[in-house]
């Protein structure tokens, strides 16, 4: 290496050992891929050139995948919807209260977020063949909506404490009334907390697996209980399962890729903070 | 003359009481939603509640025997050993690859800042997805690795159908989705490391890893822990990826207590005892979420 | 006519009295400094004014109106941040202009205010900036800004130099006077540094702990400091502060003789705490040692420049004494003479002044 390039690339040793690593890691990631687009017969070939072809994508179309597809749009999409509307409010609350329950409320939202699912689905299950709610999108939401409710607190708050209080004092001085404060000073100062929390939001509800197989059946079914279907159902079915992988996971790598600088830091803050 | 508490209240009360406001609908959908449904858990778990068999919900004469009989089920006892098997190893290597790949990013070069993004992506891929993935990694026939592992004259047999080899193929997998977890965390923290410490040791000679052992692991400790506590929690909810790829086997191998609870709810209908094990389980969350809870907030003062 | 009216204010955190029985009458037009160490309660008792600390017990008024229990927008008030809490967001033109919009003052006027206030301020070419944009003294004026354009009838500024650079401090230190000179409001300046007291106010409120210690013109606190604490605060040197005991009309410290100021009204016998400022210490020539009241023994000799500053021990405390420039040197012993017209008389106990 010149030194033309080594005052470029200071750290080259470890900048490489870098790109190895992630070519590692994402491996797995774009063998699925690349198996959603291989021909039939060579699905597991082991050449890496082949000629790419679109006959997993159409069979898919054919089938009821895009049904669960947009089942998963619609479920998701309106949890994170709700909760955003219901939690950022509360999560600002819960910011500028100095009542003593503050601690404890912060303390419920860990909980529920922490919860494993199991100990929600067997009550849920049977509150739902009760009300008529067994294998619907509503009910679907509302399980959803639970868990995002605590996430979008948990993730909030910490952006809204790090909003310094004179900031709000001076608006009120101003004539601003508690809301209003709210609405024109400090909610578009954490518009990057605020994008953060409704991705992973959006991806915490669109990944469920459990309640997804458990509380729904056929009418509401979500993209990925619909995946286990081409295991159970199809028979194995490697180059649909991989198309619908692939499916499945492409709008969360690309939300997360989009907003990923604002991610990060409310992954790190919202976990580091608590 | 003074108008002590004349019953007339301050901004700062009004502003309480807006804000309060805001907290209500919140709290109201949680409270429907976490406390009733907790409520019930705890009620059946003290029945026999057997779905195959009638009134078995409203049979408390024994509101303890589930909770007995737990640990007189040598399933019972034998997922729970899987399961501390699962934590302990997600817990270990999660933290040590996590840590590890933090270190390795910590610099700000370009191409690791790019880097710092994408290794996420297992981190937001849907289980299942990974599920399938690893899979198809795993089936000797079809898998690349399988395939290279041949090819150097290291061949190596089916992992998911030995009962010795099953439960690490899955740590494996479930290493290689979450660790990116432990790395933002430990990233995070490794960055609020204050440099003055670090440059006082090099300047006394120490080595790059004494640097590390002495000054920076002592300041990322606390954030450390927490990880391995959030990991620790994470790994008592593992389903999705025994689901797919094991189905809790071969035999009862891979059974963790999730996936046992799973399996006594919804394949046997036995919901008074899958209730008892997932109260035991919900007890267990809540102990290490407060622990959680005070270790964060006792430290708020020095990481902001 | 007073502006600001505190009536027997009292606040309370749980257990803790951080303001106790606060009466101030606050001069119309003037600007009066609160001043005192951190934690003294001047803050709290500036917020309890604006509104955003409720009052634990007592009133206060502004302009005759009660406004004890009033939100502070309805206090005709306008206030200055330590951190000049500007919005970030918004432009510096939308920053002065805020508190208008919020009220629904049509555009044109507030335009016209903004353009005001931000000619008297020097902020013409700012307007369009952001304030991350902004040096810190443009920050500050542009937070004096915002308090102008609402052209209210009471201006708090909580410590609202002290983020700046020493030069910079007293740069804008003119500002504000010439600044509150200009626009003859009613201004509450909140500080701990004493020279931006002496040279800003009309009135200071000394507090300590929660409590007034003295209020009175500059002047007047530094000539008659109401009691010993506030001799020790306020003066550059600090005041000596010297124990003594009252004896027969005069002050008798472990070695030396004082004559007492005229009109003494000392108990016999009483300790008392005798105050004397640096420079008015006389310190005598060789040919007048025998009238002297006593020795310095000096051990650290400051110059600097103009005058000499000897700190050293006189019978058995310490001393400090500020003379025009000498060439003294530590280790030297000096004559001295305290005059009695120039001490000032406290009680020990109680620290309040005796003459």
């Amino acid at each position: 290496m010149g030194t033309a390039w080594q005052r470029r690339f200071p750290h080259w040793r470890g900048d490489i050992a870098t790109v190895l690593l992630v070519l590692l890691v994402l491996f797995p990631f774009f063998y699925l891929i690349q198996m959603s687009f291989r021909p039939k017969e060579d699905i597991f070939g082991g050449s890496i050139t082949f000629v790419p072809t679109l006959e997993h994508y159409e069979a898919l179309w054919q089938g009821n995948f895009p049904f669960s597809f947009v089942n998963s749009v619609i479920t998701a999409g309106s949890a994170t919807l709700f909760a955003m509307v219901i939690g950022v409010p509360a999560a600002y609350a819960l910011s500028r209260a100095s009542f003593r329950g503050a601690r404890r409320i912060g303390l419920w939202i860990l909980v529920t977020r922490m919860a494993p699912p199991i100990a929600f689905t067997i009550p849920l299950f049977i509150a739902y063949r009760f009300l008529g709610l067994h294998d619907s999108r509503t009910g679907l939401v509302i399980v959803y909506l639970t868990f995002s409710l605590a996430l979008v607190i948990w993730m909030m708050k910490p952006f809204f404490d790090a909003v310094p209080r004179q900031l709000e004092e001076a608006a009120a001085i101003d004539g601003c009334g508690t809301w209003m404060t709210f609405l024109t000073i400090t909610l578009p100062l954490t518009a990057p907390g605020l994008a953060a929390t409704a991705v992973i939001c959006f991806i915490q509800s669109w990944n469920d697996f459990f309640f997804a197989l458990i509380l729904t059946r056929t009418q509401a079914s979500t993209a990925p209980v619909a995946i286990v279907g081409f295991i159970q159902y199809v028979g194995w079915e490697w180059g649909r399962m991989a198309a619908a992988g692939t499916l499945v996971m492409m709008p969360v790598v690309l939300f997360s890729i989009l907003v990923r600088r604002y991610l990060v830091r409310g992954l790190a803050a919202g976990s580091i903070k608590g | 003359m003074t108008a002590a508490l004349s019953g007339q209240s301050s901004w700062t009360d009004r502003r309480g009481r807006e804000l309060v406001w805001g907290l209500a609908p919140a709290l109201a959908v949680l409270a429907a939603l976490t406390v009733v449904p907790a409520i019930y858990l705890v009620v059946t778990s003290l029945t026999p509640l057997n779905l195959a068999v009638p009134n078995s919900e409203w049979d408390f004469s024994q509101p303890l025997g589930n909770y007995v009989g737990m640990f007189e089920d040598p399933r019972f006892v034998h997922s729970l050993g899987v399961q501390v098997k699962l934590s302990v190893a997600s817990v270990l290597l999660q933290l040590l690859i996590g840590l590890g790949v933090a270190l390795l990013l910590h610099q700000n070069t370009t191409v690791r800042q790019l880097a710092r993004s994408w290794v996420l992506v297992p981190m937001v891929l849907p289980p299942i997805v990974v599920g399938i993935t690893w899979l198809a990694l795993f089936t000797v026939d079809i898998s690349p690795i399988h395939r290279f592992l041949a090819w150097i004259g290291l061949p190596v047999g089916p992992l998911l159908t030995n009962p010795a080899t099953a439960l690490w193929a899955i740590v494996l997998a479930g290493t290689w989705q979450h660790f990116p977890f432990a790395m933002l965390m430990a990233l995070a923290a490794l960055q609020m490391v204050p440099e003055g410490p670090v440059e006082a040791a090099r300047i006394d000679g120490a080595s790059r890893w004494q640097v590390f052992w002495h000054v920076r692991l002592p300041f990322i400790m606390p954030t450390l822990v927490v990880a391995g506590l959030f990991i620790l929690i994470d790994s008592v909810k593992a389903f999705p990826l025994i689901f797919i790829m094991t189905d809790g086997g071969p035999g009862d191998v891979t059974e963790v207590t999730n996936f046992y609870v799973y399996r006594q709810a919804f394949t046997f209908s036995l919901w008074g005892y899958g209730s008892a094990i997932a109260v035991l389980i919900m007890a267990g969350v809540f102990v290490l979420s407060y622990v959680i809870d005070r270790i964060t907030t006792r430290n708020d003062g020095q990481w902001s | 006519m007073s502006v600001v009216k505190l009536e027997g204010v009292w606040k309370r955190y749980g257990n803790v009295i951080a303001v106790r029985a606060v009466d101030l009458q606050l001069p119309q037009g003037g600007l009066t400094v609160f001043l005192g160490p951190s934690g003294c309660g001047k803050t709290t008792t500036l917020r309890m004014i604006a509104g955003l600390e409720s009052v634990s017990e007592g009133r206060i008024l502004i302009g005759e109106r009660d406004v004890t229990h009033l939100d502070p927008k309805d206090r005709n008030i306008a206030m200055v941040f330590q951190n000049y809490a500007l919005y970030p967001h918004k432009t510096v033109a939308e920053n002065l202009g805020f508190g208008l919009k919020i009220r629904g003052v049509p555009a044109a006027e507030i335009a016209a205010r903004v353009a005001n206030a931000s000619q008297l301020l020097g902020l013409a070419e700012l307007l369009e900036r952001r304030p991350k944009q902004l040096s810190g003294g443009q920050m500050q004026r542009v937070a004096l800004g915002r308090a102008l354009v609402r052209d209210a009838e009471v201006f708090l500024l909580d410590e609202p130099l002290s983020n700046l650079d020493a030069k910079l401090r007293v740069q804008m230190r003119e500002e504000v006077y010439k600044l509150h000179r200009r626009i003859g409001k009613s201004m509450i300046y909140v500080t701990h540094d004493q020279i931006e007291a002496m040279t800003l106010a009309d009135q200071i409120v000394i507090m300590r702990d929660g409590v007034v210690q003295q209020v009175g013109s500059p002047l007047e606190i530094f000539d008659r400091p109401a009691n010993a604490y506030v001799a020790g605060f306020v003066g550059s040197p600090e005041m000596n502060l010297l124990d003594m005991r009252a004896a027969g009309g005069a002050l008798a410290g472990a070695s030396c003789r004082l004559r007492a100021p005229v009109g003494g009204g000392l108990l016999p016998d009483a300790p008392i705490t005798v105050g004397i400022r640096p420079d008015h210490v006389v310190v005598l020539a060789e040919s007048e040692a025998d009238s002297a009241d006593g020795w310095l023994d000096v051990e650290v000799c400051e110059h600097l420049g103009t005058t000499t500053l000897m700190i050293g021990g006189f019978d058995g405390q310490r001393l400090r004494v500020l003379t025009p420039r000498s060439m003294v040197q530590s280790g030297a012993r000096l004559p001295l003479r305290l005059p009695a017209d120039r001490l000032h008389l406290f009680d020990a106990a109680s620290g309040a002044r005796i003459n």
